[in-house]
């Protein structure tokens, strides 16, 4: 169990190495000329040096790679180096703040968003999930087979269109602002508000993933209910309702939980989407724009981002799967 | 596994007295038929851009100021001229709409299919040998897959730019990689785990045990019984990637106006809000992506349903 | 007192007819056997007539439990009945339990699920059961998952669950037949020491009747959904009445082997393969094999009995190059092939040794016709003439004695017998001087098996082949080997003739795995020398 755990950190911590690796030479081939771009506009050669000579961009790039991966100058102020204590990823020109800093502010709005749309989507598409095993070949069934195939096959843009139209815009046009047009309301501020704001985004995330999930609790539970010791269950004379919750859930849920991890993951890209359509100011918009403006520390350090979430959502599933295996206990 | 639903479904025909062919016993399948019938539709609207532009006389790009928009410079609804109406700068939205789908089969196809070859090459090599080369792909699949996909394709498009700022590469070629850089790891790790499982069958043994050689094992006993799996996988992945390129077009990282794609068509009327005067704007492209999507979802799930009874989750 | 009674049962799954009218009914106190090959709707019968079917299934009859009419009945009124007044032992019991719930989980729920019972209650009475069914240690055992218990273990709490309520009849769905002997003996034991004390009704369904002629006190024998002869147990093994009935019997091992295999020859055989203080072992676990030494002779069948876990299998891996070794050596014809530190063979050796594996199901490419599969290793040995291929090809389908229409086929188009004969022609191809084979006639109809068996002593005797016969079943191996190695936990305690193996073990566990095969009761009182006559 411990060597387990030891080997799948060993591994997460080097697959962060590598994309930081990776991404510092992305962009440091991407954009040509770094310091002309993060540069105000209309800029004399003088001060694009002079941005270069800060943000030591005139000197060769392993110097440059050595700064971030161990131990940088410091840039304003502000320290430089993954192993400098806390970690630093640079200093976004553009932004005049140091990234870690930029990211800790967006992050809550982002990671908000990615958690209250997973606690949605597996608690629907658990329910319906079962309930369409169930009640297999039944209407119940082809209703949720129905809205879960509309509900995977509309892409996270088009629904939050659709929805910002219809819940918000026509919602508000006739008397009814259930909704704010846009913003952020920290959760420890108030958590009524921060909910409000955050429920048409979190719908749009969750459609799509609801009829994912439902489809396959459906045929994960289905799997199960065939195996032997369901029959062995009934067999005992447990009620159905006991059967499905108890026995077979149990079993079909490792599937779920492990795809859960992955496209919480995923669904980084789907929180870019839903912030430019919801006007939400988290990592996600801050990326694309520091992709767009060539502001290449925060490219970077938005890219270590959305690594770390998927390494640590999938960490936490890895451990959550070995914690319910038997096999790993005692 | 899939070789076995095939093996098992071919194994019927000598029982039954007019042997039906496993397209036959495809076509049985509701989900099939519905979804084979809606990607035929998509499949007619790509072919037939080029006659209905010819026949309305309008380009995909030609813009026409004065017919489309009116005097508010608000575009025109639907009508005999222009079908599905005009968009915000009065260029045909049905025409636009067609050649929408060209692009979307044209990005999605090859992507899918770029992503399969080396997706299955890099997951059997890694699944036969196991060991060292099996860690080391494992650790790059997960680099992959932690890579945030636009901000990355934002970065790599901005390497297409060369010093005046015009691209090097077509930007649609760049799209279909820069699609399949991020798909690869869904066939990977599909065929890592079924040649994994392959790999110690009593069937690779008993080879092994006649003298056959790695790479004639790996011709003849395993890919010709995971490639059925792998196409099939290929119709899911499909439509995934269909709405990946609706979605970096969307977010304008994709394939740029005036070029049309449906997901830039559905930024524009976002953009300036002119669906909310004339929704065929929005409609036209939206409709056309749903129906693709959910043609291709539904045949693929059809697939499934009858070679692969035991639906893999991940 | 009459418990269950089953009249002109009828199961239909869609078009096939599984059941076609069974009557039968047991009483208490008594054990009812039902007997006959898959496929004969032994099952069928008994999981339709408690309604444990699927609802695709259509069922007709009429099913009395203590005469109270439950064939249609209410699901409510079923889920009463079941695990309180009828309880329920199947097959493989790793499958039956649930492998996420613990042992004391699992039997609790038997109880909870029909009475209400305090915790502290229910963990007493769960103890007492896991006692009174011989499972040591209860009180550790209670928060063990299946996997953590050995295959008896399991049946011994799939057991306990089905007695948690005191049922009045317990039906048993070949309950042993995944276990090894010693462990089906013991379970056969507890069974029957159970519906002693309690005085319970039992129905034993098994396709073997040297298992069930220990146990039953009636037999009904099925066939294709009907039952063919339905007698006391004395009469349906002194005088049985069915044609069918008399073949089952015939194929059925009473106490061991019908016959012994005949010695080819008396003199000492020269040896081909020398197997020197073997060793293996895999992480965390104890060594699989330790010291194990035997030789073959040419034209040799020897025998290589062991239980489950005793590493007979990793031997024969080891032999055929699948494994290493991680101590000792294998010497062909005097060459040493197979050493620690070597991975794969030289050509001549790979070609020498040849393996037929147990599932025929998985050893054939199943998207190759049965004509590539056969020209595999006449291509892989350097073969280019085409015509010269396919004339071998022939010639080893007539070997194995299939009609030559067969080279079209796809493995799916064969029967399991075929199957294997396949798999041993492609194995004689290249004419090997030693073939191991590893539980090949395991996975087989007991009929077809007798057939597959009698096509290996042939072959031996024709091209003059050796083999390593590997099972785990006594009977097979006294008919058909030479000589016979006893393997216990990775160590071979006893090596000799075969009849003399069979008649005067020397190592007590020789004589615990001879005292556990089943049908003592009513062995054959005379087993000469003889060939086993496999007609029918």
């Amino acid at each position: 169990m411990m060597k387990n755990s030891l080997s799948t950190l060993v591994r997460s911590t080097t697959t962060l190495v590598i994309v930081l690796i990776l991404s510092f030479f992305i962009t440091r081939v991407a954009y040509r000329n770094p310091a002309a771009m993060l540069a105000p506009r209309n800029a004399t050669q003088d001060v694009i040096d002079g941005v270069a000579r800060a943000l030591r961009l005139d000197e060769p790039w392993y110097l440059q790679l050595w700064y971030y991966l161990y131990r940088g100058p410091d840039i304003q102020g502000a320290p430089m180096g993954l192993f400098h204590w806390p970690p630093a990823l640079g200093f976004s020109f553009r932004k005049q703040a140091p990234v870690t800093d930029l990211i800790f502010a967006k992050a809550p709005v982002t990671i908000s968003l990615a958690l209250g749309a997973l606690v949605i989507w597996m608690t629907i598409g658990i329910i319906a999930g079962v309930a369409a095993s169930r009640w297999q070949g039944r209407l119940v069934d082809h209703v949720l087979a129905f809205f879960a195939y509309v509900g995977l096959s509309v892409p996270t843009f088009l629904s939050g269109i659709l929805i910002s139209y219809f819940l918000f815009f026509q919602l508000t046009s006739h008397g009814f602002a259930w909704f704010p047009s846009s913003g952020y309301v920290p959760l420890t501020e108030n958590a009524v508000e921060w909910a409000r704001h955050l429920l048409l985004p979190w719908a749009t995330l969750a459609i799509a993933e609801i009829g994912i999930f439902q489809r396959i609790v459906r045929a994960g539970m289905l799997d199960v209910l065939g195996q032997d010791y369901i029959r062995t269950a009934r067999a005992k004379g447990l009620s159905e309702t006991r059967i499905y919750l108890s026995h077979a859930l149990k079993s079909a849920l490792n599937p779920i939980i492990t795809l859960g991890g992955l496209e919480l993951a995923v669904i980084m890209g789907g929180a870019i989407v839903t912030e430019t359509i919801f006007g939400l100011d988290g990592v996600g918009r801050m990326a694309i724009n520091a992709a767009l403006d060539g502001d290449f520390p925060l490219v970077i350090g938005t890219t270590i981002f959305a690594s770390s979430v998927f390494v640590l959502s999938t960490l936490t599933v890895d451990l959550m799967v070995q914690w319910r295996d038997p096999a790993r206990q005692s | 596994m899939l070789a076995e639903g095939i093996a098992a479904i071919s194994g019927q025909r000598k029982d039954t007295v007019s042997s039906p062919t496993l397209l036959q016993i495809l076509w049985r399948e509701r989900s099939v038929r519905i979804g084979a019938g809606i990607v035929f539709l998509v499949l007619l609207a790509a072919l037939s851009a080029p006659l209905v532009a010819l026949a309305l006389g309008h380009g995909p790009t030609d813009q026409f100021q004065e017919t489309a928009l009116d005097e508010m410079g608000l575009p025109v609804g639907p009508s005999a001229a222009f079908p599905l109406g005009a968009d915000g700068n009065g260029r045909d939205v049905l025409v636009r709409t067609l050649y929408g789908a060209q692009v979307s089969l044209l990005v999605g196809i090859p992507a899918t299919t770029i992503a399969m070859l080396i997706g299955t090459l890099v997951g059997t090599v890694s699944g036969f040998f196991a060991g060292r080369i099996d860690r080391v792909v494992s650790q790059g699949i997960d680099v992959a897959l932690s890579f945030p996909f636009v901000v990355t394709a934002l970065s790599l498009l901005s390497l297409n730019r060369g010093g005046t700022g015009q691209p090097i590469i077509p930007p649609l070629l760049v799209v279909i990689l820069v699609i399949s850089l991020f798909s690869w790891t869904y066939f990977a790790r599909l065929t890592r785990g079924l040649v994994l499982q392959l790999r110690t069958s009593p069937m690779v043994e008993a080879s092994v045990t006649i003298g056959a050689s790695k790479t004639r094992i790996i011709r003849l006993d395993i890919l010709p019984n995971i490639l059925p799996t792998v196409l099939v996988y290929w119709a899911v992945q499909l439509p995934a990637n269909i709405v990946a390129e609706a979605t970096l077009s969307f977010l304008g990282v994709g394939i740029q106006a005036p070029l049309p794609s449906w997901g830039n068509m559905i930024a524009e009327a976002q953009r300036t809000s002119l669906y909310q005067d004339q929704p065929w704007f929005l409609a036209g492209p939206g409709l056309a992506l749903f129906l693709t999507v959910v043609g291709f979802n539904t045949l693929s799930s059809g697939l499934r349903t009858v070679l692969d009874p035991h639906q893999r989750s991940a | 007192m009459r418990v269950f009674s089953v009249s002109d049962l009828k199961v239909r799954f869609g078009r096939v007819e599984a059941v076609r009218g069974i009557t039968f009914d047991v009483d208490a106190g008594r054990t009812l056997a039902i007997v006959g090959e898959s496929g004969s709707g032994k099952s069928a019968g008994l999981l339709a007539a408690t309604g444990l079917l699927p609802t695709s299934a259509s069922v007709q009859g009429s099913v009395l439990h203590r005469g109270q009419e439950i064939l249609g009945a209410s699901p409510k009124t079923l889920r009463k009945i079941r695990g309180a007044e009828i309880g329920f032992v199947f097959q493989d019991p790793l499958s039956n339990l649930h492998p996420l719930k613990t042992i004391g989980e699992q039997i609790g729920e038997a109880m909870s699920a029909h009475r209400r019972i305090d915790r502290s209650e229910r963990r007493e009475r769960v103890l007492a059961l896991l006692d009174d069914v011989g499972i040591d240690d209860p009180v550790a055992r209670l928060k063990h998952y299946p996997r953590h218990l050995s295959g008896g273990m399991r049946q011994r709490v799939m057991i306990a669950m089905a007695i948690a309520l005191d049922p009045h009849l317990i039906i048993a769905d070949e309950p042993t037949t995944a276990l090894d002997v010693t462990v089906q003996a013991s379970i056969l034991d507890l069974l029957k020491r159970l519906q002693e004390k309690h005085g319970t009704a039992l129905i034993f369904v098994s396709h073997d009747l040297a298992v069930v002629s220990d146990i039953a006190d009636d037999v009904v024998v099925m066939q294709n959904g009907l039952v063919v002869e339905k007698a006391p147990a004395g009469r349906i093994y002194d005088s049985p009445k069915h044609a069918y009935t008399r073949q089952l019997l015939g194929a059925a091992r009473l106490a061991g082997p019908r016959a012994y295999a005949k010695p080819a020859g008396a003199e000492p055989r020269s040896p081909l393969l020398h197997v020197r203080s073997l060793g293996r072992s895999f992480e965390t676990s104890r060594p699989v094999l330790k010291d194990v030494s035997f030789v073959v002779g040419k034209g040799e069948i020897l025998g290589l009995v062991g239980e489950s876990g005793s590493g007979k299998s990793t031997i024969g891996r080891i032999i055929a190059g699948l494994d290493r070794p991680d101590a000792g050596t294998v010497t062909l014809r005097g060459e040493e092939y197979a050493k620690p530190g070597t991975a794969g063979l030289k050509a001549d050796i790979r070609r020498a040794i040849q393996v037929i594996f147990q599932d025929p199901y998985a050893s054939l490419n199943p998207r190759r016709t049965v004509e590539a599969i056969l020209a595999d290793p006449f291509i892989i040995a350097g073969e280019r003439d085409r015509a010269k291929i396919a004339d071998r090809v022939r010639q080893l389908v007539s070997d194995v004695e299939l009609p030559e229409d067969i080279l079209g086929r796809l493995p799916s188009q064969l029967s399991g017998g075929q199957r294997q004969r396949i798999a041993i022609a492609r194995s004689i191809a290249l004419r090997p001087s030693l073939i191991v084979a590893d539980e090949a006639v395991s996975a087989l109809d007991i009929t077809t098996q007798a057939k597959i068996v009698a096509l290996l002593g042939d072959l031996r005797d024709r091209l003059g082949i050796s083999f390593l016969f590997i099972s785990h079943d006594l009977g097979v191996v006294g008919e058909l080997c030479d000589r016979v190695a006893v393997l216990e936990k990775g160590h071979i305690v006893e090596t000799g003739p075969t009849r003399r193996i069979f008649e005067h073990p020397e190592h007590d566990y020789t004589k615990r795995l001879l005292a556990a095969v089943p049908g003592r009761k009513r062995q054959p009182a005379d087993r000469s020398q003889k060939a086993v006559s496999y007609a029918g």
